[in-house]
């Protein structure tokens, strides 16, 4: 933990979001299970994946480590990367603190 | 059975045989369960397809259970979840979501990873080497803030806990940061050791606003009690003389510490002015375990009930426990009057029952539910909140004054005790110091069966009303935190953690140079110690 943010000591200064539309998900607890799957990823902050949506959204520490692991742990399901950018740390943990006033 | 609870309660835990989602123990995959009645107990039944099948006890009493289950709750929602999740792979998508149905009735806010024991069974305490998660004050008070934030029902009570999280130096400093972010009620969750040894502890702690002391204590011997057998009647004392409470936690195991259920509650009331409550947490199961080995360990919510009924000779019986959410009525009730959402356990009828016991001045000990008509006066509670719709407080006040007699047995009542006046300042005067009258004269006794992978109901999960805040902004349910530790957890406070070199080069100590070690001899020869386990009462003996 290097960064110093606004709730505090936080583990990371930026994360990389990324987006993959999904080919070959079953059904809704095949999704929730490949999630379970991504979310074991060190790298992996956040993960999430639509059934409905055919997609996978995940936030990550390294995407350079963790894009290749994400794509291992989903086989067979193909993904396609439709989306990447990236945001502060700090500005993802504000949202779960409701934006409370910093400390 | 209330109107409100007849309506809400097919929303959830359907009649026996129902289905519901549970996960596979082995690789955490979510599959779908049957809960079922066999032989008067209630069973989970579930097949992984790559691990196999489970049976697991649910609950090991059909008639408790199908008694609970009337009892069953509106949820209430947060208006401002810490996710935007939909919550649609609960449970792998805490935060709180959007899906979430309890609001948050107390936050446990974890202060170190660290521990001054090391006992075997358990992998959560930091070992040698391993990292160490201490959050900052500043963060600690981040959470406490996210907390106090919540929307409709700003959470008002935490506990601190760990590890050990008297190994923290700045405890005090923590109560102290929960008071100013407005958090009415601050617990410790500890062993109690260094309560034992440090009387200024407990005394701080208190002088900075925290009341109670949330102490592991799973028996009355040394053998079932090794973790603080020895050490627990000098923190007693310690917490007696500062005016702390004390809520005893016993981990209930079968065949380890359930044939001293009584003796605990015995334990208790032998000490009632200073122990407020008992919580029963029936053993939760976590890690790989062979069929074999869960049955020789598992017990349920009814079986701890059915110990206590055996071992006080029928003092207190299986009837007079009600589940958690048997009190929504009178939530209701309180935010009719007051027109202000109010703290609601929607909590699942399954996770846990509770009782009160009260001391007459005479000695005497009744149960509450044995000289009041519970079911009439929920009742009662839930007709009144309707009819204050429209109508004065005063109008309503009167009435409910009026009429909460019909509901009180006063021959059967204990001796000094009026529950008709109590109710009345709590319910109609809102004055929440009239519940002390209460916990001076009586102790709670609940159980909260917290899951596992072999028994794990996502319907229980999501009315979790216990959760972690973390410093990452999230609020995550109890089951979902500790029953999948590798997505919560461990998984976030190895990324707020510091390695351990590290922690001691900032901090000037060697962690293991915190482990306590036990000399049994002279804390057996202080006369704390014999009073408390000795000179005792029996309250149950025919």
């Amino acid at each position: 933990m290097t960064h110093k943010g606004r709730y505090g000591t936080e583990p990371f200064e930026k994360v990389t979001i990324e987006e993959f539309s999904l080919n070959g998900l079953e059904s809704a607890s095949h999704a929730a299970f490949l999630q379970y799957k991504v979310l074991l990823i060190p790298e992996v902050v956040r993960a999430n994946i639509s059934f409905p949506q055919k997609k996978l959204k995940v936030i990550v520490s390294d995407p350079s480590v963790a894009t290749k692991k994400i794509l291992a742990e989903i086989k067979p399901v193909r993904a396609t990367l439709t989306e990447k950018g990236s945001i502060d740390y700090d500005t993802l943990v504000a949202q779960g603190f409701h934006d409370v006033k910093s400390c | 059975m209330t109107k409100s609870q007849k309506t809400e309660s097919k929303k959830y835990g359907d009649s026996l045989p129902h289905t519901t989602t549970s996960l596979c123990p082995e690789c955490k995959r979510p599959i779908e369960a049957h809960v079922f009645a066999k032989d008067g107990i209630v069973w989970m039944k579930k097949t992984c397809p790559e691990h196999g099948e489970y049976v697991e006890k649910y609950w090991e009493d059909v008639e408790l259970y199908e008694r609970a289950r009337k009892y069953a709750s509106s949820p209430v929602f947060q208006k401002n979840p810490n996710l935007e999740s939909t919550g649609a792979n609960c449970p792998y998508d805490c935060g709180i979501c959007t899906r979430h149905k309890s609001h948050t009735a107390l936050a446990n806010i974890v202060a170190t990873n660290r521990c001054d024991l090391s006992c075997w069974y358990c992998f959560f305490y930091a070992k040698e080497g391993q990292p160490v998660y201490e959050p900052t004050l500043e963060q600690i008070r981040a959470m406490a803030k996210n907390l106090a934030s919540e929307k409709p029902v700003p959470c008002k009570a935490v506990q601190i806990t760990g590890g050990e999280p008297t190994m923290r130096e700045d405890l005090v400093d923590m109560v102290k940061i929960m008071k100013e972010e407005g958090i009415d009620h601050v617990q410790i969750n500890t062993d109690a050791i260094n309560f034992a040894f440090k009387p200024e502890l407990p005394a701080a702690l208190r002088e900075a606003g925290s009341n109670t002391v949330y102490m592991s204590f799973d028996g009355v011997s040394k053998k079932s009690n090794p973790k603080n057998h020895w050490e627990a009647p000098y923190a007693i004392e310690n917490c007696r003389k500062c005016g702390m409470g004390i809520v005893l936690v016993p981990t209930m195991i079968k065949g380890i510490n359930d044939h001293e259920t009584g003796d605990i509650v015995n334990f208790g009331l032998n000490n009632l002015d200073v122990i407020k409550g008992i919580n029963f947490q029936p053993v939760s199961l976590v890690g790989r375990m062979p069929q074999k080995e869960r049955d020789a360990q598992r017990i349920t919510i009814p079986k701890v009930i059915a110990n206590i009924e055996e071992q006080t000779n029928g003092v207190i019986t299986k009837d007079d426990f009600f589940p958690v959410p048997s009190v929504a009525p009178i939530t209701d009730f309180v935010e009719a009057i007051t027109g202000k959402p109010q703290y609601t356990l929607s909590t699942h009828f399954a996770c846990g029952m509770a009782t009160y016991i009260i001391k007459g001045d005479d000695g005497k000990l009744v149960t509450l539910p044995s000289f009041v008509d519970v079911d009439g006066l929920l009742e009662y509670l839930e007709e009144m909140a309707e009819e204050r719709r429209g109508k004065s407080k005063v109008w309503t006040g009167i009435k409910v004054y009026r009429n909460l007699g019909k509901f009180i047995e006063k021959d059967k009542q204990p001796e000094g005790f009026s529950l008709n006046k109590l109710l009345f300042n709590a319910l109609v005067k809102h004055n929440y110091h009239a519940i002390g009258e209460l916990h001076r004269k009586s102790m709670f006794i609940g159980m909260m069966h917290f899951q596992d992978p072999y028994n794990y109901d996502v319907e229980r999960v999501e009315r979790c009303c216990i959760h972690y805040a973390m410093p990452d902004g999230r609020i995550i349910p109890f089951c979902a935190f500790n029953v999948l530790p590798e997505i919560y957890r461990d998984k976030v406070q190895a990324q707020y953690a510091i390695p351990a070199e590290e922690w001691e080069k900032q901090t000037g100590k060697k962690i293991l140079d915190g482990k306590y070690k036990r000399k049994p001899a002279p804390l057996e020869a202080g006369d704390v110690y014999k009073k408390a386990y000795l000179d005792i009462k029996d309250n149950f003996k025919l």
